[in-house]
């Protein structure tokens, strides 16, 4: 996966290293972007209201 | 290319030992890297090993046969041959598939390890003083007392009633000399998760009473990631104050109990903490949060009394200045 990635991009090994970078700090970026924020809302671990499990969804909050 | 001999078949038991050969000529014998420079090779030898062994293996297999040695080598890459050994490695691309995925999974977990505990305070930090300018710019909002003002009068009756607004959106905010003097954190209405509690903001139960009623005031905040509104819960000792300031009030509650309780006991929110359907005759401020740290397998519930308010127009208010500058 890694390897045919690092073959397909062209140019010299430094240029490679250079743009492999840059991919993952798109893909860093994207991740702590969207995925992320997603992802808490799913995953249960870090809930803090008492609640008898009914939660009715609210208006975004625009401050 | 020149007829091979295996050096493994060799007498003696000697075991071949692998020489990284290549090939200069691309139809042409293998020769060792590095080693072989063609002018110190003997006449009719194209191969020279570099190793002591294989030398040996060499000379040996040379003496039983008579005739000059290449040795194959089964792992050069070479697009002319067709030994079955050298078919696509089905299995080894798919185990190192799976293997740079699993890599791969688990950085994502590990950076959303970072995201949670780090990222999302930095992120909820302005999200926080932008709430707060929100509420300073609320019609009817008077702005604290200069630091040369005088004390402003307390007041334990004719309590004001602060009207509940709707489902979203911030109104008061909440002081606690205990978590600084600087600690003022705005207070939204509702604890919807996303769009309130993982701004940064304090969540207002709704249907439980505005600060100062007679009943329950009840809040909710992360104590870890997303702003960490009460992250100091346990520092929390009895008779610290609780201050909510208002439009033109602060309403000053006192500490008096704590508990862990299960995440689904809505009992310590009722307006008569722990009973339902009694009337109440306190007026508390309930602030919850997870227990213990890091998870969420109980709730951290602080109570406290109102004990009295007084106007921002009127003057300071006495605790939240801090005591040397009393």
């Amino acid at each position: 996966m890694y390897a045919a990635l690092w073959r397909t991009i062209p140019g010299p090994s430094w240029f490679r290293v250079f743009v492999l970078l840059c991919l993952a700090l798109v893909a860093v970026w994207a991740c702590f972007q969207f995925l992320f924020p997603w992802l808490s809302t799913v995953l249960p671990f870090n809930e803090l209201t008492v609640s008898d499990g009914e939660m009715t969804p609210l208006p975004d909050l625009t401050p | 290319m020149s007829e091979p001999t295996s050096p493994g078949a060799s007498p003696g038991g000697v075991m071949p030992t692998f020489v990284r050969l290549e090939r200069t000529d691309p139809s042409g014998p293998l020769i060792p890297a590095g080693g072989g420079a063609p002018a110190t090779m003997p006449a009719g030898a194209p191969v020279v090993a570099t190793s002591a062994s294989s030398r040996a293996a060499i000379q040996l297999a040379a003496a039983s046969s008579g005739r000059a040695l290449t040795i194959p080598w089964p792992t050069v890459p070479s697009a002319s041959d067709s030994d079955p050994r050298r078919r696509i490695p089905v299995l080894a691309i798919i185990t190192g598939l799976i293997g740079e995925l699993l890599i791969t999974a688990g950085v994502l977990l590990g950076l959303y390890v970072v995201w949670e505990l780090v990222w999302s305070t930095v992120e909820a930090r302005p999200l926080q003083r932008q709430a707060l300018e929100v509420v300073h710019k609320r019609p009817g909002y008077v702005p604290p007392a200069p630091d040369t003002a005088a004390w402003a009068p307390e007041y334990t009756d004719n309590i004001p009633e602060v009207a509940v607004p709707d489902r979203g959106e911030p109104w008061v905010s909440l002081h606690v000399p205990r978590w600084g003097y600087k600690y003022n954190i705005v207070i939204a209405e509702g604890v919807d998760k996303y769009s309130i509690l993982d701004q940064g903001l304090i969540g207002h139960y709704p249907d439980t009473q505005g600060p100062g009623e007679l009943g329950n005031f009840a809040v909710a905040g992360h104590r870890i990631t997303h702003g960490e509104p009460f992250a100091g819960i346990q520092a929390l000792r009895d008779a610290d104050e609780l201050i909510v300031e208002t439009d033109e009030n602060y309403l000053v509650f006192a500490v008096y109990d704590r508990d862990i309780v299960s995440p689904y006991d809505m009992s310590v929110i009722y307006p008569v903490p722990g009973q339902e359907g009694v009337d109440p005759v306190k007026r508390l401020i309930t602030l919850t949060t997870c227990h213990p740290r890091y998870t969420s397998t109980s709730r951290y519930i602080v109570w406290g009394d109102f004990q009295y308010w007084t106007k921002k127009s009127e003057g300071r208010l006495k605790a939240l200045v801090p005591p040397s500058k009393r």
